[in-house]
């Protein structure tokens, strides 16, 4: 087991560096161009909804990644300790938004659980919210 | 972002990364292009490395703007996995696809 742990100021400044950060720890297993995108894609969705909705743009907060890494899977977590999410399913239904008018697309949560192999959220109101996602990287061949 | 004109239609590149914190930009960038012009458009993803759930909604909102002029947007160039997830949010069932830039700029579409 190998893992790595980062906390960052809740701006969207840093989705840049969340999403690299990661990138960066998992090339140690070389993975393929695709499944460092579909990484990438899973991060920048979790914290810029940890920034948006769980923080509402506060860079006072925190945002805490951890990146655990057994044989082939990778666990990613993104935790906030901001609002918290009332209703679970809502969130989990495409196109749900609580943004509109920012043009948020309302794909964040659908797009993680399309890329991950196994997706949790745990949400407590006015404490946080903790994402858990795993995935398989494919076997390394040569 | 850089753009052109080529025949009746303008193609607009996007380079770099497009995610929630530079979404906006290219909104007002976009919205102002839209305004002073009549054309279709192209937005042309070649020379973009990453692009998430942002660049859905920053398309999405380009397509209403322009359907309300009866004007067509057009996508090319997305990496393998945005276009899994446009195809995921059903963009490709309102808006077409081409793989090559060539085919628009050479008007055998």
């Amino acid at each position: 087991m190998n893992q790595m742990e980062v906390t960052f100021s809740a701006t969207l400044d840093n989705e840049n560096f969340a999403r690299t950060t990661v990138g960066a720890f998992l090339t140690q297993l070389n993975p393929t161009i695709d499944e460092i995108i579909e990484f990438k894609t899973i991060v920048s969705e979790g914290v810029s909804n940890a920034i948006i909705h769980g923080y509402n743009h506060n860079p006072e907060c925190q945002v805490m990644m951890k990146v655990q890494i057994d044989g082939r899977t990778v666990k990613l977590i993104i935790q906030d300790y901001g609002k918290g999410i009332e209703n679970l399913e809502k969130v989990k239904t495409p196109f749900y938004t609580t943004a509109k008018d920012l043009e948020h697309a309302g794909m964040g949560i659908t797009i993680i659980e399309t890329l991950a192999d196994t997706f949790e959220i745990e949400s407590v109101v006015n404490i946080g919210t903790k994402l858990i996602i795993t995935k398989r990287l494919k076997d390394n061949v040569g | 972002m850089t753009y052109e004109k080529v025949n009746h239609l303008i193609i607009v590149y996007f380079h770099g990364e497009i995610d929630c914190s530079n979404a906006p930009i290219y909104r007002q960038k976009l919205n102002d292009l839209l305004e002073n012009t009549k054309e279709d458009i192209v937005f042309d993803f070649h020379e973009t490395s990453f692009i998430d759930s942002s660049g859905i909604g920053l398309v999405l909102g380009r397509y209403n703007q322009l359907k309300f002029e009866h004007r067509t947007l057009i996508l090319t160039g997305l990496n393998q996995v945005a276009y899994r997830l446009f195809e995921l949010t059903g963009l490709f069932q309102i808006m077409p696809y081409y793989e090559s830039i060539d085919d628009i700029k050479e008007g055998t579409i």
